[in-house]
């Protein structure tokens, strides 16, 4: 490890303080950004609301702009894909981290990693063509109906969050000191015990991080849901009935509505949505974790 | 005593059952993707002009373009959100405005990049004058990618042992110096993680560009201009599959998914294989 | 490190600033894409002096990007809205007429519909092929495009009038998806533009006893039919104005509008 060689000296301060100031400016114009961004969604999407009821866009179960907005269906169908997601991707990716932090053998895992980064590479939009020229087709033959559906979004949508679910968790696993590890070991406890009681727990957060930014991509994944869910405003009574989210509908309808009308602002109201259900979770999420972390 | 080593046992296989499955839907996918887009790549596919109408033709200049872009959006979004996840994770005092960043950047990630997109089309292309440009297009992928950037980057240093900082200080040596000599380092590895996760985004990103980059290629070939419109490969896949007249279109967009993973894995070697290589000769000083 | 980036921004600076004439920007549909892109192709070929820039982004973000000056030709396969004013200062020029074509699976073994028995496929009145003279017992899966999109709306316009598609439906983004699709899911019948029409991987119903082909659509027997249309924000000028002409020229109307599946506006007369 470098440390600094010299002692400090006035140059050292004068660098000290300009770069100071440049990590100060550049957070200053990230957060400019990012908050512009969302201004420039809730200044657009709250509009929607100066046409509509807030009642009916959120429980309304009809959409057929540039009539009716009830939006619920949406709603639904993003939430009902983002838990799909999660409840199949997670658990597999959290093995898979284990697995490649703890159990795989170092050539293994020098392997893996690369290639779950690869995962990443992937675009949304060639996932959503394979799912389109292989699992559709699959469904749609042994169901005689469209094949689309929350369960062929579900299943994608579960291999694509499973690069972020992995890497970050693992990175959390592996960022725990050997020390730990060492004691539980000392103290005759299985790899198991060790992994379960002594690894995870102190992973804990990283973890949830993990899934939570698995959630995020499942929950705002556009392109590929776009191709799978089936794109129909209905809420589904099957895991196989054609339905929709709120980011498939924003980007088939976005560029083909005028921009200001009432049925465009609807979309950006959606993407708020979006943003808010997902800080909801976050929260939540974090609320927990700062539980459990306390009490450990 | 026993059914402590039958779970442990138990356990172990389930685990490495996992990795196996892990790893064999990356080879499905690879060879369902590679198997098909393979057979179509040939230096002429890569080098030479699209074509709209009739058969043949390649990806060239979309290929050139996406690394253009690529570039440029990290010239402008890595100083940045590099510079902004250092603030966060060394010199911030824990606020509410901090929190609030760190709560924003993590919900923007799920706001479908059309609507960044839109966003870009409006603030850089409309009122900054960018146009339909390979710039626009640059700027507007930064947006995209500012937020996780800034995400890794202090992740990545919040990893780094707080002894480091301690004992750097504790010699007399200002932040600065402890940022760049004691916490960079040893966090390196992480942001170059985080620079091929946004790197790997970016170059699959298509809603964006479509909004600001423009569906068409300069006549010129390689052509700098940043003020042209710039066609990039996951914007060309999107276009072949989506309206694609030619003939061979399938195939066209089989080759071009392909030399994106490609692409994709040259770039991960390219960055992250020095890193690692780094980090080991930092580790095995230790 | 730092020089190198110094040196990288001032040479982008550097480029931004030289060697650059306004280009003619061209935005919209993306159906309209193969269209626009062939046509910049070759008229920078002829015109070297000139640059096109071609995106696409949706009709309304063509309509709306001309309206407010920010590129010089919006591509849009539906009308600018008459009573908004935003649109009012608008040129509408067809540039070509793009036929739909009635696709099915190619293991549906029906041929021909009828009109009243498309319309009631597409407003879900007919749920089995069975109901139009199919040996087979098989639900009818339609899929089609998005609400806003300028295909949906001619069908619409068209075939159905008064009347609303199905909710029970799947939808599709783009023409290669709906074929994609169409060909992909036994039972599913969809519309694309003809243009996009790959024989091979599905079937193409006649209408009323009529095959979609420019023929039948220029002796008006075939009525499906969109128009294409560019807008510019008054009347056209400069290179705007010649790329424009260069679309409605003859040489391009017949070697590339025509060639390409669409049909050309003067073989449609003025109507």
């Amino acid at each position: 490890m470098s440390l600094p060689g010299r002692l400090s000296n006035k140059k050292e301060y004068a660098l000290d303080r300009f770069f100071g100031y440049v990590f100060v400016v550049s957070a200053v114009l990230v957060s400019l950004v990012i908050f512009s961004i969302i201004v420039f969604v809730a200044k657009q999407g709250l509009q929607t609301f100066g046409d509509i009821g807030f009642l009916e866009f959120h429980l309304g179960t009809d959409w057929d702009p540039p009539y009716r907005f009830g939006a619920l269906p949406f709603i639904l169908g993003s939430l009902g894909v983002t838990f799909l997601a999660v409840v199949l991707g997670a658990p597999l990716g959290l093995a898979g981290a284990i697995f490649m932090a703890k159990i795989a053998p170092p050539r293994v895992r020098e392997l893996m990693r690369p290639a779950t980064d690869l995962f990443v590479g992937i675009p949304s939009v060639v996932y959503g063509w394979v799912g389109l020229t292989i699992l559709v087709p699959f469904v749609a033959e042994r169901t005689g109906g469209f094949g689309f559906g929350l369960l062929v979004a579900g299943v994608l949508l579960a291999v694509m969050i499973l690069p972020t679910v992995i890497s970050i968790s693992e990175d959390a696993l592996r960022a725990v000191p050997r020390r730990l590890e060492m004691a539980s070991y000392a103290l005759g406890a299985t790899r198991w015990q060790t992994i379960f009681r002594v690894l995870i727990p102190a992973a804990l957060p990283g973890l949830v991080t993990a899934v939570i930014l698995g959630m995020a991509r499942a929950i705002g994944e556009t392109m590929a849901v776009a191709m799978l869910i089936g794109n129909v405003p209905q809420i589904a009574k099957s895991l196989l009935e054609p339905t929709s989210t709120l980011t498939a509908e924003i980007i088939l309808n976005m560029g083909q509505t005028p921009f200001g009308s009432t049925w465009n602002n609807a979309l950006f109201y959606m993407a708020l949505t979006l943003l808010l259900v997902s800080m909801f979770l976050i929260i939540l999420i974090r609320f927990v974790v700062q539980r459990r972390t306390y009490d450990g | 005593m026993d059914s402590r080593r039958v779970i442990d046992g138990l356990s172990t296989v389930l685990l490495w059952a996992a990795g196996f499955f892990i790893m064999g839907l990356l080879v499905f996918f690879l060879a369902y993707i590679l198997g098909q887009g393979l057979p179509v790549l040939s230096l002429e596919f890569i080098l030479s002009p699209s074509k709209e109408f009739e058969a043949g033709g390649g990806v060239g200049p979309q290929l050139f373009n996406t690394f253009y872009i690529l570039f440029l959006s990290l010239l402008f979004s890595v100083p940045v959100g590099v510079g902004a996840g250092v603030y966060l994770a060394e010199y911030a005092r824990p606020s509410r405005l901090t929190n609030l960043i760190r709560l924003s950047t993590e919900c923007l990630a799920t706001v479908p990049s059309i609507v960044i997109g839109l966003f870009g089309l409006i603030i850089l292309v409309n009122i900054m004058g960018l146009g339909f440009t390979i710039l626009g297009g640059a700027a507007a992928l930064a947006l995209l990618n500012l937020p996780v950037l800034v995400r890794v980057t202090e992740e990545s240093l919040r990893a780094v042992p707080q002894t480091y900082r301690e004992a750097s200080l504790a010699l007399g040596a200002t932040r600065w110096q402890t940022v760049r000599r004691a916490v960079l380092p040893p966090a390196l590895l992480g942001l170059v993680t985080g620079l091929t996760l946004v790197s790997g985004r970016a170059i699959g990103e298509a809603a964006v560009l479509i909004y600001t980059a423009g569906v068409s290629v300069s006549r010129h070939f390689p052509d700098l201009n940043p003020f042209v419109a710039g066609e990039t490969l996951s914007v060309h896949l999107w276009y072949v599959r989506a309206e694609g007249l030619r003939p061979d279109a399938d195939e066209i967009a089989a080759g071009t998914a392909a030399l994106l993973i490609l692409v994709v894995l040259a770039f991960n070697l390219l960055i992250g294989v020095p890193a690692r290589i780094y980090q080991r000769r930092l580790l095995g000083k230790h | 490190m730092r020089k190198i980036l110094i040196v990288l921004i001032g040479v982008v600076l550097l480029l931004t600033t030289g060697c650059w004439d306004k280009p003619v920007t061209a935005v919209g549909s993306t159906a309209m894409l193969p269209l626009v892109k062939m046509a910049a192709d070759q008229f920078m070929t002829a015109h070297p002096e000139i640059t096109v820039n071609v995106s696409g982004g949706g009709s309304f973000t063509g309509l709306s990007q001309v309206a407010s000056g920010y590129v010089d030709i919006g591509n849009s396969d539906v009308p600018a809205p008459a009573d908004d004013p935003v649109y009012a200062g608008l040129v509408e020029h067809v540039v070509a007429f793009a036929p739909f074509a009635i696709v099915v699976h190619p293991g549906v073994d029906v041929g021909d519909l009828s009109h009243d028995q498309l319309v009631g496929i597409l407003t879900g009145e007919i749920t089995n092929w069975r109901e139009v003279g199919s040996a087979f017992d098989r639900q009818i899966n339609l899929i089609h495009r998005p609400p806003s999109s300028g295909s949906r709306k001619v069908v619409r316009e068209i075939l159905l009038g008064e009347k609303d598609f199905t909710l029970n439906a799947a939808v599709m983004n783009s023409n290669g998806e709906v074929l994609q699709t169409v060909s992909a899911i036994p039972g599913a019948i969809g519309y694309v533009d003809y243009a996009y029409l790959r024989k091979g991987a599905v079937k193409a119903l006649k209408y009323d006893g009529y095959e979609c082909s420019p023929e039948n659509v220029i002796a008006g027997v075939y009525p499906i039919v969109a128009r294409v249309r560019m807008y510019t924000r008054g009347e056209p000028r400069g290179d705007v104005k010649a790329f424009i002409d260069y679309i409605l020229s003859a040489e391009f109307q017949y070697d590339f509008v025509e060639e390409m599946g669409f049909v050309p506006v003067a073989g449609m007369g003025t109507n």
